[in-house]
């Protein structure tokens, strides 16, 4: 599976998925149907080869997509984001950690019937400027956004919170202290 | 922005030229040149210009109002790290623009800001596609010590004493590069530049009668008197013949013209072309080299930035380049990659047009640190001539094929049997071409730079820190797995997607690649 870079242990995504891509595959096929129906409208020759054409499409439509499934992989590495795609022309991207402009999660209809989530990350790039990540549990996405987007996620996370939880106990207490002493800071230049 | 309190400087701050207003008016009726000519054109049509014209008077009284306000409130203040800007008419803000952040300066001088000896300048950041600050216009010799202040050559300004501010200018600011009309005009055969002009004058020519064929019955079109001229003095009318002439004049015309508008261009854009460097010393803004760049014959534009600004290098080489033994050095710098027509200065984008190659090296490692000299690229895989010669082989021999099968069936064998020397002949020059170009592509990994050369006869090497990477993808296509290649495809973030070269090293052995992009990995920040 992993052919193109095979240091990188890779995940999988959903495998429901695999509809996701046989879909979009299938939609890509109907375009052809558009002028086979004209020229059977022309000719009056050959209205078996629309359902024929349909099955066929379908078929490999289906193997696509399971093709499709079983190439697409991402992984999580120190130092950045990998992702492989593509069935015949294949592609692996890695994007450092260090170049994550913003990320963001995002479901369609569908995803949200499904339970699934997408992650996007946008770099600062002009050609490979975001790369997406579909079919994960919303759990899974947002873990993946909060490691890619600071190390430590966890803890510092933990921090800021007992810190605003600190300063939130301590404020009632000292707020007419800070405002006057913000006051006389006001006047002395 | 706004929230922020006034600057801390007790002066009021410095204005901008007296008569910024007048080029703040042009840059504004420039900007709605559209509905005025519609208004201009449907009020001659009517034939009533009563109305149209008092709007025309109104708006243009409004602009010139609003002009003359704006231009009168812009303030700024230039502190040791940063510039202050109040501007707006309604609604004011005050900006704080810190010089860390200007990744350049673009200026721009028309024939009109040369006469009042002003000058525009467009300090922008990396982000986005609007400058950080637009300053419409300053006097040249207030212009240039704002950009010595900026890259940080000068940190105290004479507030006092604008009388003189040439003193202020960095002496240490040295002519490293210029470039002679004659390279210029060398330039204008290389490039084709004129290529668009030529083909916007041909549709102009095609709407006045000048191309279009035959069917003219005065017989002045061009195609006519060409037919006529072949007929009367070489004595060929038709066949074959005269349609080879036909095709071979045409071709020889349009090459002349393009080369022509190309030469004429390359003057116009690039006339006394001008890189100073400057040693500047450690500053907020950061530390070494200083490139300046200034070009144009009447309109004067260009730019400055500091080397460790540079997102990209791009030496350029080709067939052409090699016969005049010249070279090209581009850069790529972040946010002048916005392409909004010519209301904007864009900056630098040439540390040289053109020069001879050493002079081209030498460039590249003032800027860079890289020398070519020690440098030995990385080959691609040993078969990928195969690759880069298939396709080129394929299409032109499909269409020699068919162009032979009609010749043989129309009587005209002994054409035949040439097109296909000819053919013979022009797939082994191909095959050499494709080897040499297989030959002298690759790829090289400095600790700090990687270096990226592919083509022949139009070459471009990339010189790119590491430290600017975006993203590395590897690639392969059904192609690339038969024979066992890959592609490894470098993102940049500036430029743009269309003009600038993609980075990527192509057909290259798949382990190689999985070693590159590994590598790239690595050492990306």
């Amino acid at each position: 599976m992993h052919e193109l870079d095979q240091t990188v242990p890779l995940t999988s995504i959903d495998p429901r998925m695999r509809y996701f891509f046989a879909l979009s595959a299938l939609i890509l096929a109907l375009a052809p149907l558009l002028p086979l129906l004209i020229w059977i409208k022309k000719t009056g020759f050959g209205v078996w080869l629309v359902p024929v054409y349909l099955a066929l499409a379908a078929v490999l439509a289906y193997r696509y997509g399971k093709a499709a499934h079983a190439r697409f992989g991402y992984g999580l590495v120190d130092d950045g984001l990998w992702l492989q795609t593509g069935v015949a022309w294949r592609k692996a991207i890695f994007v450092p950690r260090e170049r994550i402009q913003h990320t963001e999660v995002s479901h369609g209809p569908l995803d949200r019937h499904l339970g699934l989530a997408k992650l996007v990350v946008h770099t600062a790039g002009i050609r490979a400027t975001h790369l997406t990540v579909p079919g994960l549990t919303e759990a899974i996405a947002n873990h993946l956004r909060d490691v890619l987007l600071h190390r430590e996620v966890g803890c510092r996370d933990a921090d800021l919170s007992n810190r605003t939880a600190d300063e939130s106990r301590r404020s009632g207490d000292t707020a007419d202290e800070s405002r006057r002493s913000g006051d006389t800071a006001d006047e002395s230049p | 922005m706004s929230a922020a309190p006034e600057p801390r400087n007790t002066n009021t701050g410095e204005t901008l030229h007296a008569l910024s207003w007048l080029f703040v008016l042009i840059a504004q009726l420039l900007n709605l040149i559209g509905p005025i000519l519609l208004v201009l054109v449907a009020g001659r049509m009517r034939k009533d210009d009563g109305w149209q014209a008092m709007v025309a008077l109104i708006a243009a009284l409004v602009l010139s109002a609003y002009s003359l306000f704006y231009t009168r409130t812009f303030r700024f203040w230039v502190t040791a790290d940063e510039l202050i800007i109040k501007e707006g008419l309604f609604n004011r803000t005050l900006r704080h623009v810190p010089f860390a952040r200007i990744q350049n300066v673009a200026f721009r001088q028309t024939l009109l800001h040369r006469i009042f000896g002003v000058v525009e300048l467009n300090l922008e950041s990396g982000a986005g596609t609007k400058p950080e600050a637009k300053m419409t216009v300053l006097p040249l010799l207030r212009a240039r010590l704002l950009q010595q202040q900026i890259r940080g050559a000068v940190v105290q300004m004479p507030l006092d004493d604008p009388a003189q501010p040439s003193a202020a200018i960095s002496p240490t600011e040295v002519l490293v590069h210029q470039v002679s009309t004659a390279e210029l005009l060398r330039l204008g055969l290389i490039s084709n530049r004129g290529m668009v002009l030529v083909g916007s004058a041909f549709y102009f020519l095609s709407q006045s009668n000048l191309i279009p064929s035959g069917r003219d019955a005065r017989g002045h079109s061009l195609f006519n008197t060409i037919s006529h001229w072949l007929r009367d003095s070489v004595g060929v009318a038709h066949g074959p013949l005269f349609w080879a002439a036909m095709i071979a004049l045409w071709f020889v015309m349009i090459v002349l013209v393009v080369r022509v508008a190309s030469m004429l261009l390359a003057v116009i854009t690039f006339h006394d072309f001008k890189l100073y460097v400057t040693s500047a010393p450690v500053s907020a803004f950061g530390h070494g080299q200083q490139l300046r760049v200034e070009h144009g014959l009447s309109t004067r534009q260009g730019g400055s930035t500091s080397a460790h600004r540079i997102v990209c290098l791009l030496l350029r080489d080709g067939l052409l380049y090699r016969w005049f033994k010249r070279q090209s050095v581009e850069v790529v710098l972040p946010g002048n990659s916005h392409d909004d027509g010519s209301k904007n200065a864009r900056g630098m984008r040439y540390l040289s047009p053109i020069s001879r190659p050493d002079v081209a090296n030498d460039l590249i490692e003032l800027a860079s640190g890289i020398s070519f000299k020690q440098l030995v690229l990385n080959p691609l895989h040993v078969r990928a001539w195969r690759r880069m010669v298939k396709w080129p082989l394929l299409i032109v021999g499909v269409q020699v094929l068919a162009l032979i099968v009609f010749l043989a069936t129309h009587q005209h064998v002994s054409a035949a049997l040439m097109m296909l020397c000819f053919y013979v002949g022009f797939s082994f020059w191909m095959v050499r071409c494709y080897q040499r170009s297989a030959a002298v592509s690759g790829y090289q990994l400095t600790p700090t730079h990687c270096i990226i050369r592919a083509g022949y006869f139009s070459q471009c090497t990339h010189i790119l820190p590491r430290r600017e990477v975006q993203s590395v993808t590897l690639s392969q296509s059904p192609f690339d797995r038969r024979s066992h290649m890959a592609t490894v495809a470098i993102d940049l973030c500036a430029g743009s997607a269309f003009e600038t070269p993609h980075a990527a090293v192509h057909y290259l052995a798949i382990k190689d690649a999985r070693k590159l992009a590994a590598s790239l990995r690595l050492k990306t920040f």
